[in-house]
């Protein structure tokens, strides 16, 4: 497959000449594209780190006061508990991978009814975030949602206040960003398994492999390409997660569910602090690319497997 | 023999649980839209209703439609620019490789990387400058260009498992860099625009962050004015759950109508790292 990728046509010097001619042509048809990203995405990254160096309410002049936004940003004792329990997001979405990748193993394994089960994990990803926050805000109401009343009639005293409590109510907002976005990973892990020609499978099998070993040996070392972007993915989307966080509880009480996103939004555009805002969104995506780039240095091997 | 039974058990047992989770919450979504005001109270939220009442639905439309067309307005022609952009990318950057492709793509592909938390004020700042500020036009754009990254990528991917010889052979009949482009990966990648389009679809019309930042109340698309629906406490709890299901019709329809194509997409690479 890499092959592919990486193969460039043997050209005649007929061709070559077509080509030649026709890089203008070719250059045309990225340039929109490279213009668009220049001004939407770079000169705004600058632009905000930029904006860290002002004391500026988003409306009146700005003035520059040097350094002083990001020292007191990386002081400010707020900001690195919402850098926290970013973190705390990114550890748990990484390792429900494994779940989800379970799951996708039993749904390719050639099971009845796998299109359908599938198609119901899907449900979630149709959703908006909007509506999974406030669905999920009754199902943690602690009077009478439905949690409290399942735990009440098996027993359980004093249900707690799910989204009230400090101690708690990071991990109860975690479930339903699992919830929203499982049956996505489950669907790219399916779609790689099913993938895997049948004809290695099988000889696997004529070899005398059992499941297991055939699971463990043969199919997640040809998947883990698709495993690695993943890993990627579900990093770089908890680091910069906010929908949920934001809907179903501001980020509080008193700051217990704050992310590094809900933290920076609430400064810029619920106190006008639009200079420090920039400073911690600046923050943000420095922590963002390091991170990233960490865990593709981490996740990184020699040689890509082939099939 | 026994084993081999017990195994499947143990499977479909895993499984079901699994859609029991994703199902109940969705379950009691559907049941409490469906019932009158009066039967509305979380201490009856698993039962049926005892009759159908649809007047929640109505409701909630009164108090979504303009904004469920301002999405319409919105998702469409971004939809369809970021994934003529992106195959137009993607057809550049895996068939006609030049010097400097490669740092192009990596251009290209950074923006996925980028909380928008980092570039959302001098964003606002520009659409307001150039007029675009509290336009569904601002949202169409930023929308495009945030999502040219993953369209790229999709569409790279998948035309990197297009033979060159293909495009060879269409070469020598004398065809050039947009002969090859209309009349061979267009044709063939059908199945990869609708990957990208159910995605950007999607994405886009759930969105909420530059959503609430980027539009006032008018242009608010759906989405903003759904959680603006819940944030009053005069709105009942069945019209919330209606105005919830009304907002993810059009992505439901989307799935219902494409969900085989999207699937099959999948199968044919193009999630191909």
């Amino acid at each position: 497959m890499l092959s592919v990728l990486f193969y460039l046509p043997d050209m005649g010097l007929n061709d070559m000449d077509k080509v030649m001619s026709n890089k203008w042509i070719i250059a045309l048809y990225v340039l929109p594209a490279l213009l668009l990203i220049g001004i939407f995405i770079f000169i705004p990254l600058v632009l905000s780190g930029y904006y860290g160096f002002m004391d500026w309410d988003g409306i009146g002049a700005m003035t520059f006061i040097g350094l002083e936004n990001y020292t007191a940003a990386l002081q400010d004792a707020k900001f690195w508990d919402s850098a926290w329990h970013s973190f705390l997001l990114a550890i748990f979405s990484t390792l429900s991978l494994l779940i989800y990748l379970a799951i996708a193993l039993i749904l390719a394994s050639k099971i009845k009814g796998s299109d359908l089960l599938r198609k119901i994990y899907l449900i979630p990803m149709l959703l908006s975030s909007v509506a999974i926050a406030q669905l999920w805000i009754k199902i943690y109401n602690p009077t009478s949602g439905m949690l409290n009343q399942i735990l009440l009639k098996i027993g359980v005293e004093n249900p707690p206040a799910w989204l009230a409590e400090t101690s708690i109510v990071l991990y109860a907002i975690f479930i339903p960003i699992l919830w929203q976005y499982a049956g996505f990973y489950i669907l790219i892990y399916y779609a790689a398994l099913k993938n895997i020609p049948d004809s290695i499978i099988e000889a696997a099998r004529i070899d005398g492999a059992s499941p297991v070993q055939i699971a463990f040996r043969i199919k997640l070392p040809l998947i883990m390409g698709i495993v690695k972007v993943t890993i990627v993915l579900a990093v770089v989307g908890s680091l910069k997660y906010f929908d949920l966080i934001y809907v179903m509880t501001g980020g509080g009480p008193n700051g217990a569910s704050e992310v590094m996103a809900s933290y920076m939004y609430k400064l810029a555009f619920d106190t006008n602090n639009f200079g420090y805002g920039s400073a911690i969104g600046f923050l943000l995506l420095i922590i963002t690319l390091v991170v990233t780039y960490i865990v593709r240095k981490l996740t990184a091997t020699k040689e890509e497997i082939q099939y | 023999m026994a084993q081999l039974r017990f195994s499947t058990i143990a499977k479909y047992f895993i499984l079901v649980v699994l859609a029991i989770f994703f199902l109940t919450p969705v379950y009691v979504m559907l049941v409490t839209s469906l019932k009158p005001l009066d039967e509305v109270s979380l201490n009856t939220m698993w039962s049926l209703p005892t009759s159908l009442d649809f007047s929640s639905y109505t409701h909630a439309f009164q108090e979504l439609a303009p904004n469920f067309m301002n999405s319409i307005y919105l998702v469409v022609p971004a939809t369809l620019l970021s994934a003529v952009l992106g195959a137009m990318n993607g057809y550049v950057l895996s068939k006609w490789r030049f010097k400097g492709s490669e740092f192009i793509f990596t251009v290209m592909l950074f923006g996925m990387f980028i909380p928008y938390q980092s570039i959302l004020i001098p964003l606002i700042q520009f659409l307001s400058k150039v007029g675009l500020y509290n336009t569904i036009w601002g949202l169409i754009i930023t929308h495009v260009v945030y999502g040219l990254p993953i369209t790229t990528l999709m569409f790279r991917n998948f035309y990197a498992n297009i033979p060159d010889s293909m495009i060879e052979s269409a070469q020598i009949d004398g065809a050039n860099f947009l002969g090859v482009f209309r009349h061979i990966m267009l044709p063939l990648s059908i199945s990869g625009f609708v990957v990208v389009a159910i995605w950007q679809f999607t994405n886009i019309w759930n969105e909420f962050l530059f959503a609430v930042t980027i539009t006032n109340s008018d242009n608010h698309p759906i989405m903003v004015a759904l959680q603006n629906l819940s944030g009053s406490q005069i709105v009942q709890w069945n019209v919330q759950m209606a105005g919830a299901l009304l907002a993810a019709l059009p992505t439901l329809l989307v799935y219902i109508i494409l969900g085989k194509f999207f699937v099959r997409g999948l199968l044919a690479g193009s999630v191909k790292g």
